[in-house]
């Protein structure tokens, strides 16, 4: 097989943030299980990935092309006619999001969202409460609580059908998305070279509005 | 020791008054073993500010609120009567089912709320974190299994 030349296609910032917030997401499932005083860490974690969230949504509107929300949310109708190619197994190859994708990039940004926000307001009504659970009634938190629970199912689900569909990648399209997020690089297509990357000043400001954000948030 | 004297024989208790039992209506059982459970609340979250370093632990103060939590423990059960099943509660009907298994639930929070206050009273301030937080995931074993959350 012969060797294509590769080109950076995931910037540092969206490779950074995307495997944070698995090792994130993953930490939080584990420490929310064991529940009492592991709640804590599941506090600080649950802060990290309300950050991680809120500044991939500045780096989808300030950010590098491949990170653009408008460079990879499409119409529904070009999503259905590409799950169709995929099928059939006649879809082109993208050099960022495909399609259905970008869809799952935004649902899975809403619903962890909805994850974290939920949390602050949930108490496990044995001593560790979210820090803007004081602000609701107890009923309340208790439906933000079940709510929190929900969203995990969902994100469950969700998780499930990425990794599903890295694999369906992998395996049946032969094409090397992991290795792709760890070194940024994809294969040259025709899309590659129109890529711009955001500066490294641009990543700070996004970093820190998210951070200061966050903050207040927690210590309101 | 005497706590678990006192737990096993709670046991017994709902049997024993049961021909009593039309003077307490289902309604005053839940209200008991909420009012119980409130009480234990109250202790275990001045244990929990002192645990999370929202007030500073004083060692004085915690074995008092363990020894309160463990006095409590062995009540709850009393209030959880299968009559109460039809009452309005956060009680999930499936407690009802699996009684065996709360009951043993129970008695492991029980024992971890009795070795809490041996450790207030002799260990360390890291195992007294240690064991709070073994404390509180028994609490959270039956919160789980058996507690709605609104």
């Amino acid at each position: 097989m012969e060797e294509k030349e590769r080109v950076l296609i995931w910037d540092i910032a969206i490779r950074s943030f995307h495997f944070l917030l698995v090792l994130l997401m993953a930490f939080s499932v584990w420490t929310g299980i064991q529940g009492g005083i592991y709640l804590e860490y599941h506090f600080l974690s649950g802060y990290c990935i309300l950050c991680l969230v809120l500044f991939r949504v500045l780096w989808g509107v300030l950010g590098s092309t491949t990170a653009l929300f408008k460079s990879f949310v499409k119409t529904p109708g070009t999503v259905a006619k590409f799950l169709l190619e995929i099928v059939r197994g006649t879809a082109p190859p993208f050099a960022g999001h495909n399609p259905a994708g970008g869809y799952m990039v935004v649902t899975l940004l809403i619903t962890i969202f909805c994850q974290t926000i939920t949390g602050l307001f949930s108490d496990d009504q044995i001593f560790n409460a979210g820090p803007l659970r004081s602000f609701i009634q107890a009923d309340t938190a208790g439906m933000l609580t079940n709510w929190h629970h929900i969203t995990f199912d969902i994100l469950v689900v969700l998780s499930a059908i990425h990794v599903f569909a890295i694999f369906w990648h992998e395996w049946i399209l032969d094409e090397r998305l992991i290795i792709s997020m760890i070194t940024g690089k994809k294969e040259k297509g025709k899309e590659s070279e129109r890529i711009i990357f955001a500066s490294h000043r641009r990543l700070l400001i996004a970093l820190t509005i998210s951070i200061v954000i966050v903050w207040g948030l927690v210590n309101y | 020791m005497v706590r678990k004297w006192i737990f096993f024989f709670s046991f017994f208790v709902p049997f024993q008054f049961s021909h009593l039992a039309m003077a307490v209506s289902p309604e005053d059982i839940v209200k008991y073993r909420q009012g119980i459970l409130f009480g234990m609340g109250w202790n275990v979250s001045a244990m929990g500010s002192m645990v999370k370093g929202d007030v500073p632990f004083d060692r004085d103060k915690f074995i008092f609120f363990a020894e309160r939590t463990a006095v409590l423990t062995p009540m709850v059960l009393e209030g959880f009567q299968p009559e109460t099943k039809d009452v309005d509660s956060y009680t999930k009907q499936k407690t009802w089912e699996n009684l065996k298994d709360f009951e043993k639930r129970m008695s492991q929070l029980l024992e971890e709320t009795e070795k809490l206050v041996e450790v207030a009273k002799t260990g360390e301030e890291s195992e007294v974190r240690k064991q709070f937080g073994k404390t509180a995931q028994q609490c959270k074993g039956c919160h789980d299994n058996y507690k709605k959350k609104s």
